[in-house]
């Protein structure tokens, strides 16, 4: 009997040496980054989870285009842009969730990139895959670059040890990551067209091209020296010419030379037979449209699904559904004047006529936009009668977030335009004259996008500073509400003048400041950034 | 070593050392062997001392046994009796009385992985009889040792039955938790109060209930506190809180015996807080209503609430109604908290059987506990059934088994929450409503509708909300004595725990009133299996007894919790019973989890010369719960004690000075309270949708952080220097300890940059120092043949200090307290984990020349100027003329200075009585209450010190609360308004007994007692009770009250009888 103890002994010891095996630790009711990533479907899904962070509410879900409301097209209720359309972006409530949506973009990506690798899968999947997430976070680096100047930037998670507190890079490092990442995905993504690029949807070859090219036009415009840029506005909406300033951080760009990658890049994506216009611009909004022909890029709804759809259409759709109310934004009678009178992109891209009551009939209001125009919207097909009601609805309405499935909601399932074809036209447009002077191919593709709006062609004979300043404009026409107008004041260095020109903008009841100072052309980062990294080195200038 | 090796050799040696003995045949001799009482021993052992011959007594306790020739000695030894050595040389048979060996047994102490001699310890332990436990007939074990252990703070949750209690020993190491390892019969019982404590319908619900409630007091043989790192370093990665002991009771020898315990108690709420009555809230409305007419005058001033003159009526212009005022309320006032409150009765049963002899022991029990709380509605229902057996299987094996079935419902009141507005829990509750209401409104022939928050007696009747636990705790054991002083022993531990919580807001108060009926249920399973196999040999070696402990150890954790909701009711009547019926289910909600720890673990002691005393352990703990690199952490300790008194040269001062050690240790701890998988990084559902199609998406779940496959255990490294002395053959005992702990890597939830994609982190870092002494003195001043006078006092002293919180870091917050924004709760470099920051009052603003002088004020538009008048006037610390964030400073502590607690033992004949006095010192309590109330001139009820200290036109010098106002503008910042010294002297426990001596046999015992607990305390704390701790486990958050349940003043009357 005590030999067995004896030997009871030993064994129960050699037992607790096997428990070692018991420590690995095993999680029942969440998978973690260690157990995931075995197969295609894993890696899929978490690629699926960094295109989710565009439903951020730092992102699409709200301000994503709410910092480029900031701008001088742009014109809306106190309540909505009171504080981040009105220079004191600090005050608006989601403020720190762009910079920290944005990064939680990269730190999204950069865990697939760290991790793919573990998954046994198909070689071309697996690049394509590498490649969208590469691109997003070259995106996301783009756009902070645009937004905040100098970033700090990870390119490896905290998890797998980068440091939590890191510093900014400069404005040309940041730049550059967003370079790598924009070719580095161009060479692993397949074509639109090649079936292998997946569903739609996705970031393909093109895309990557197209916001190469973007990224240098960025760099070559903020960089280009002693030219001046003429810009409509101020309070009388009359042409003033600007010496435009270069853009802080950019100084050291080679101007031309960027403007001759970015017109080689977006030529490139011109000719690859992947892209076409719609025919008709108001063909672009509808709801058939979504992923076809000119969009290269959407950020893609899910109707019914509360975390996938946004407000889009509440805040821009001239009358709510059920008449209770009107939209919180809309563009500047200035603006709006900007356009021929028969541009379809007013002619049908503006709402004329529109009926507001607040759910009470005695308060029924027939609204037409815009006075001028009286005669031609003060009856409808039905009868009713319309008039201008310049105190509280002197509202140029857009039309292109009107179609949707479920509009009697807040929430619905507006795709946002991230690229367009007719954007990519533009860059070369803008880039060629840069390069080679206003030539005929530039003419061409600017008159490719006014012509199917009925404009009349681009004005013959234009000098390379004429050229500049009217795409300067019709990109300002055509990408309006697109996210791309603060962008273009900034890159082309003439914010502060083209805003200061305006002024306070007073249409009715509603004002908006324009006024804006030099910390201005950059947002203020995150409070809870500054709080946390020690390395940071403050904000940015003035906030 | 080498030494040590030697010895290790040397007993290996000794044995294999075989004496022969050869005898031959002789007479005989024979006798009987009893206990004091003339019972028969059964199974008792006889041996001829020198010879390996023996014989056991019969069923009689009758033997007989052949001498050798040379037989001068016999030894007689039984299980729990002392062990006598009786002469053989005499005729005629022997009669043997052993004593029961009780006395020797207290000098026992339970500890580690074994037990020890008192008089040999090392290390600072505090030992409570399970005896000394029930004196004060507690509920429950941890309120039981309130008072009674130095260096042990000791809180409850609040005073509902069956709440959470905590303890910190030595001071708190930890952001995350300060419970100490508990230990019941060997086995490591890993369930806290917060795993125990269902999750609940709201977040804001800090309820909890005593995962320890299922050990029942009278169950106890001893309590034993380890608090330095040398007696508690052998416990590894889970020592640095200390270690908690507990001994469940065996059968004694001396024959069978049966024990029932009967107590009825009777307890009422200690104090009730004075509230305005109805006249007084009447009059507070009316004046608040004149003074918003008067600072804020609008067009046309409005009418007063209560004018007691008759208006035209609002339903029909017609006709006039009258409409009372305040002095037609006189006499006809609800006083809401007598509405919630009743006299508590608690009824407690104990039976229990048991027994030993040479074969074993046995010990069966049973326990009621049905204890009604002194809130209508509330309380706490327990079964028990204990089983403990021991067989001495052979001669060198013995199995045993400790096990323990509870069942109990937790019948709770909402106490104890966060919640300012809307479902503020009862006494949040009966504190505001209005006085002006009566219970039941005539008009529409029901309960005074929810005005702000709910009825209170509406509250307490209507809602459910309970907590129900079955447990199985089960410690087995098998030892075997392989060779002489070699025994190794196989500990097997089952622990088995079930919580459900069942809640339902019917629509008749707040929480269920949008939702027309809000159900949940919530349960959870806790299942750890712990093996554990240890070695032990002892031997003495000249001068040196040594003892060797060697062991491995290997638990297993599991957990599952899941909970359900679902609200939009048909009507009330089904509760949570029929969760399906709800229109509006929510998805059930689940989580699972197991953890694992391998464990290797020695100890050596050495007693030289009995005058050296050696302790040297070592624990090597493997988890899983860190990533490969930290999975193994080493926790060595060393402990070294001299007993002066007895060298030689002290051997003059013998009879005045008996006993002096003299202790000094050292060690290395960790901290237990980490989550499973805290390494890992999470992913939760994040989809996106490709052209119409969704498309399931996985990230990291921000919120849980990022994976930090770096974590470890924070360490404690702790020192301590003791003292232990007796006087006077131990009629004066002095124990003294002083310690210094530092912990360094503490385990904390930082806040990281966005940049990273995450908000915050566990990360380790950070130190925090605690040190501290620890006195207590006992002392018989009185003992003589018919009166005796016991006493004991102890005091501890604890400082506790962080040194640094990592990353260049001077100061960082605690997890938010409801408290509009403010953070009370700072943690500082340099400052106590505790720390209260806020703001200073200067005064109230006494006139609008006092507002408009004030550079705060300066700018401000006329009507804010005038409104200020008799609002808070706070102190412009930086003097940069605006109350900012940076106007907050230090404005508390919630650590007490000191802690004490003081028991008196008097017997007199067949009298006893015990007095226990227990305080606490120099600590401050956050009174969320006051914060709840302190907007008089809402709608809430105001207490009569906000009243008598208000601003009025009359009393506008020297007022110390704001005037009445109606208003929505009042911003209360965080200042020590709503802090209160929380020093209390309580007298926790007076209980007088009378033996009754018996005639019989058939009774051996009968005693007869009645005591008193929390007959009187003295404290300037406004609210129920300071002994209070709202948040329970949180270290970080430690003394809040928000809305505790009141304790109570309970009256006691026992009986005990043992046949």
């Amino acid at each position: 009997m005590r030999k067995i103890f004896h030997l009871l002994l030993p064994a129960a010891m050699v037992l607790t040496m096997a428990c070692n095996k018991v420590l690995q630790e095993k999680p029942y009711s969440f998978l973690s980054t260690e157990n995931f990533y075995k197969d295609a479907a894993d890696a899929t899904a978490a690629v699926s989870g960094v295109y989710n962070t565009f439903w951020g509410w730092g992102m699409i879900k709200q301000p994503y285009w709410l910092t480029d409301l900031d701008c001088d097209h742009a014109m809306g209720a106190d309540w909505f842009l009171g504080n981040i359309g009105a220079g004191n972006p600090s005050a608006f409530w989601g403020i720190n969730n762009i910079w920290s949506d944005h990064y939680l973009l990269i730190s999204r990506a950069n865990a697939v990139l760290e991790n793919i690798g573990k998954a046994s899968m198909d070689q071309d999947l697996k690049n394509r895959l590498i490649g969208e997430v590469t691109f997003l976070r070259g995106w996301a680096y783009f756009d902070l670059v645009r937004i905040y100047g100098a970033v700090p930037v990870h390119l490896k998670t905290v998890a797998s040890g980068d440091i939590a507190n890191m510093p900014k890079s400069t404005v040309a490092q940041v730049f550059q990551v967003a370079i790598n990442d924009f070719k580095a995905a161009e060479g692993l993504l397949f074509p639109a067209s090649d079936s292998r690029s997946g569903e739609k949807g996705r970031v393909t070859k093109g895309v990557a091209s197209a916001f190469l090219a973007k990224a240098y036009l960025t760099m070559a415009s903020g960089s280009l020296k002693g030219a001046s840029l003429t810009v409509r506005g101020g309070q009388d909406n009359a042409q003033y010419t600007y010496a435009k300033d270069v853009v802080a951080g950019y100084e050291n760009f080679d101007s031309r030379a960027y403007f001759d990658s970015a017109r080689a890049k977006s030529l490139e994506v011109l000719k690859s037979g992947e892209y076409s216009l719609f025919p008709n611009f108001m063909d672009i909004w509808q709801i058939g449209s979504r992923n076809q022909k000119e969009f290269m890029w959407e950020i893609q709804a899910q109707t019914g699904n509360d975390n996938l759809e946004t407000n889009l259409f509440y805040y821009f759709n001239a009358a709510q559904p059920d008449r209770s109310g009107v939209s919180a934004v809309w563009m500047t009678d200035n603006h709006y004047n900007d356009y021929e009178h028969d541009d379809d992109r007013i002619l049908k891209g503006v709402a004329h006529q529109y009926i507001v009551d607040y759910g009470q009939p005695q308060y029924t209001n027939y609204i037409l936009y815009p006075q001028a125009d009286t005669a031609l919207y003060k009856t409808d097909a039905a009868g009713n009668t319309y008039a201008w009601n310049g105190t509280y609805y002197d509202r140029a309405y857009s039309n292109k977030y009107s179609y949707v499935n479920n509009p009697g909601t807040a929430n619905s399932d507006n795709f946002f335009p991230m690229l367009r074809y007719a954007e990519v036209m533009l860059t070369y447009a803008e880039a060629e004259n840069e390069v080679n002077g206003p030539t005929g191919a530039a003419y061409q593709y600017l008159d490719s996008i006014r012509l199917r709006s009925h404009a009349s062609p681009t004005p013959a004979g234009l000098s390379q500073d004429q050229f500049r300043s009217f795409v300067f404009e019709e990109r300002g026409r055509e990408l309006v509400f697109e996210a791309q107008r603060r962008y273009d004041l900034l890159r082309w260095g003439v914010y502060l003048q083209v805003m200061n020109k305006l002024g306070v903008i007073i249409q009715g009841n509603d004002r908006l400041t324009k006024v804006r100072s030099s910390r201005n052309l950059l947002f203020p980062i995150s409070t809870d950034e500054i709080n946390t990294n020690s390395a940071l080195g403050g904000n940015n200038p003035g906030w | 070593m080498r030494k040590l090796i030697f010895y290790l050799f040397l007993s290996l040696l000794a044995t294999t050392a075989i004496t022969p003995a050869v005898f031959s045949q002789a007479k005989s001799v024979s006798g009987t062997v009893k206990d004091e009482k003339g019972n028969p021993l059964t199974g008792a052992t006889i041996n001829i001392k020198g010879t390996k011959l023996s014989v056991t007594t019969g069923a009689d306790g009758s033997f007989t046994l052949s001498l050798p020739p040379n037989a001068r000695t016999g030894v007689v030894s039984y299980v729990g009796m002392q062990t006598e050595e009786v002469s053989l040389t005499k005729t005629g048979p022997l009669q043997i009385v052993l004593k029961v060996s009780s006395a020797n047994l207290g000098d026992v102490v339970v500890v580690a992985y074994g037990t020890v001699k008192k008089k040999d310890l090392t290390g600072s332990v505090e030992v409570l009889k399970g005896s000394d436990l029930v004196k004060t007939n507690p509920t429950n074990i941890v309120s039981g040792m309130q008072g009674k252990v130095a260096g042990a703070v000791i809180s409850q949750s609040d005073g509902a039955p069956g709440a959470g209690m905590n303890i910190t020993i030595r001071g708190s190491n930890s952001f995350l938790g300060t419970q100490p390892l508990y230990v019941v019969d060997g086995i490591p019982y890993v369930v806290g109060n917060s795993d125990a404590t269902p999750s609940s319908v709201s977040g804001g619900e800090q309820a909890s209930v005593n995962a320890l409630s299922f050990i029942n007091p009278s169950d106890v043989e001893s309590i034993t506190i380890l608090k330095d790192a040398s007696a508690t370093a052998i416990y590894g990665s889970r020592g640095a809180n200390g270690v908690v002991i507990i001994t469940t009771k065996k059968g004694k020898a001396g024959g069978d015996r049966v024990e029932l315990n009967a107590n009825l108690s009777v307890s009422k709420v200690m104090r009730e807080i004075k509230m305005l009555d109805a006249f007084g809230y009447a009059s507070m409305q009316n004046e608040a209503y004149s003074n918003s007419n008067f600072f804020e005058p609008g067009p046309t001033p409005r009418g007063l609430p209560f004018p007691g003159e008759v208006q035209q009526s609002p339903t029909n212009p017609d006709s006039t109604v009258y409409v009372k005022g305040p002095k037609d309320f006189i006499g006809h006032s609800t006083d809401w908290q007598k509405e919630i409150f009743q006299t508590g009765i608690t009824n407690n049963y104990s039976l229990n059987f048991s027994g030993a002899n040479d074969n074993g022991s046995y010990l069966i029990s049973g326990s009621y506990l049905d204890q009604k709380g002194v809130i209508s509605n509330s309380k706490f229902n327990q079964y028990g059934i204990r089983a403990n057996i021991t067989r001495n299987v052979k001669k060198w094996l013995v199995i045993g088994s400790n096990t323990s079935f509870n069942k109990s419902t937790n019948q709770l009141v909402k106490t104890n929450n966060e919640d300012l507005s809307g479902g503020v829990g009862v006494v949040k509750a009966s504190l505001a409503f209005a006085p002006t209401a009566p219970l039941y409104d005539s008009g529409t022939n029901n309960f005074t509708a929810a005005t702000q928050v709910s009825n209170p007696y509406v509250y307490v009747h209507d809602v459910k909300n309970q907590v129900l636990v079955s447990q199985i705790f089960s410690s087995n054991y098998l030892e075997a004595t392989l060779a002489k002083g070699l025994t190794f022993r196989q500990n097997v531990g089952i622990s088995y725990y079930n919580n459900q919580r069942e809640q339902y807001y019917p629509r008749t108060v707040y929480e269920g009133l949008s939702y027309l009926g809000l159900a949940y249920q919530s349960q959870g399973w806790y299942n750890s299996i712990t093996t554990e196999s240890i070695l032990n040999y002892s031997k003495t070696l000249g001068e040196h007894v040594l003892t060797v402990t060697a062991g491995a150890t290997y638990e297993d954790d599991q957990s599952s919790t899941k909970n359900q909701q679902a609200s939009n009711f048909v009507n009330d009547q089904l509760q949570d019973n029929n969760i399906n019926g709800g229109q509006n289910p929510s998805i059930v909600q689940n989580n699972r989890t197991k953890s694992d720890l391998v464990s290797f673990l020695g100890r050596i002691t050495d007693t030289w010369k009995d005058r050296y005393l050696f302790t040297l352990s070592f624990r090597d703990d493997g988890t899983s719960k860190f990533a490969p690199r930290n999975r193994w952490s080493q926790f060595p300790s060393g402990a070294f004690a001299w007993k002066l008194s007895n060298e030689p040269f002290m051997e003059d001062l013998i009879g005045t000075v008996n006993d002096i050690k003299i202790r000094t240790s050292y060690g290395r701890t960790g901290n237990q309270g980490l989550a499973p998988y805290s390494t890992l990084s999470k992913l939760i559902s994040f989809p996106y949708t490709f052209g119409g199609t969704l498309s399931g998406g996985y990230a990291d779940n921000v919120y849980a952080g990022p994976g930090n496959v770096n974590l470890k255990w924070e360490t404690t490294d702790q020192y301590d220097l003791g003292l232990d002395m007796g006087f006077l053959k131990n009629r004066i005992t002095f124990h003294a300890d002083l310690y210094y702990k530092r912990t360094h890597d503490l385990l904390q939830s930082v806040t990281i940059p966005p940049t990273t994609g995450f908000s915050t982190q566990l990360v380790n870092r950070g130190e925090v120092e605690n040190k501290g002494l620890e006195m207590t003195l006992g002392a018989t001043p009185i003992t003589n043949h018919d009166f005796t006078w016991n006493f004991t006092g102890n005091i501890s002293f604890n400082r506790n200090k962080i040194i640094s919180l990592g990353g260049g870091l001077q100061e960082q917050f605690a997890t938010r307290i409801n408290t509009n924004g403010d953070q009370p709760f700072i943690q500082k470099v340099g400052q106590p984990i505790g720390a209260l920051y806020g703001y200073v009052e200067q005064d109230i603003y006494k006139n609008e020349a006092e507002v408009r002088s004030d550079p705060v004020m300066s700018g401000q538009p006329d009507a804010i100027i005038a409104r200020m008048v008799g609002e808070i006037r706070y102190k412009d610390l930086d003097h940069d003329g605006a109350i900012t964030a940076k106007d907050q400073t230090l404005i508390g502590n919630v650590n007490p200075q000191f802690t004490y607690g003081i028991t008196n033992n008097f017997t007199y004949k067949n009298f006893d009585m015990n007095i226990l006095i227990q305080g606490v010192y120099g600590n401050d309590i956050i009174n969320m209450n006051t914060y709840y109330l302190s907007n008089i001139g809402g709608f809430n009820n105001v207490t009569q010190k906000m009243w008598d200290d208000r601003w009025t036109f009359t009393n506008w010098e020297h007022a110390k609360s704001p005037k009445p106002e109606q208003q929505y503008w009042r911003a209360f910042k965080f200042t020590r308004r709503f802090i209160e010294n929380g020093t209390y002297i309580r007298l926790r426990n007076v209980s007088l007994g009378y033996n009754v001596r018996m005639k019989t046999h058939t009774i051996q015992t009968l005693r007869v007692f009645a005591n008193v607990n929390n007959l009187v305390t003295i404290t300037k704390y406004s609210g129920y009770d300071p002994d209070i701790n709202g948040y329970g486990d949180d270290p970080s958050r430690r003394g809040v009250d928000m809305g505790g349940y009141p304790s109570s003043k309970v009256y006691n009357l026992g009986v005990q009888c043992i046949f």
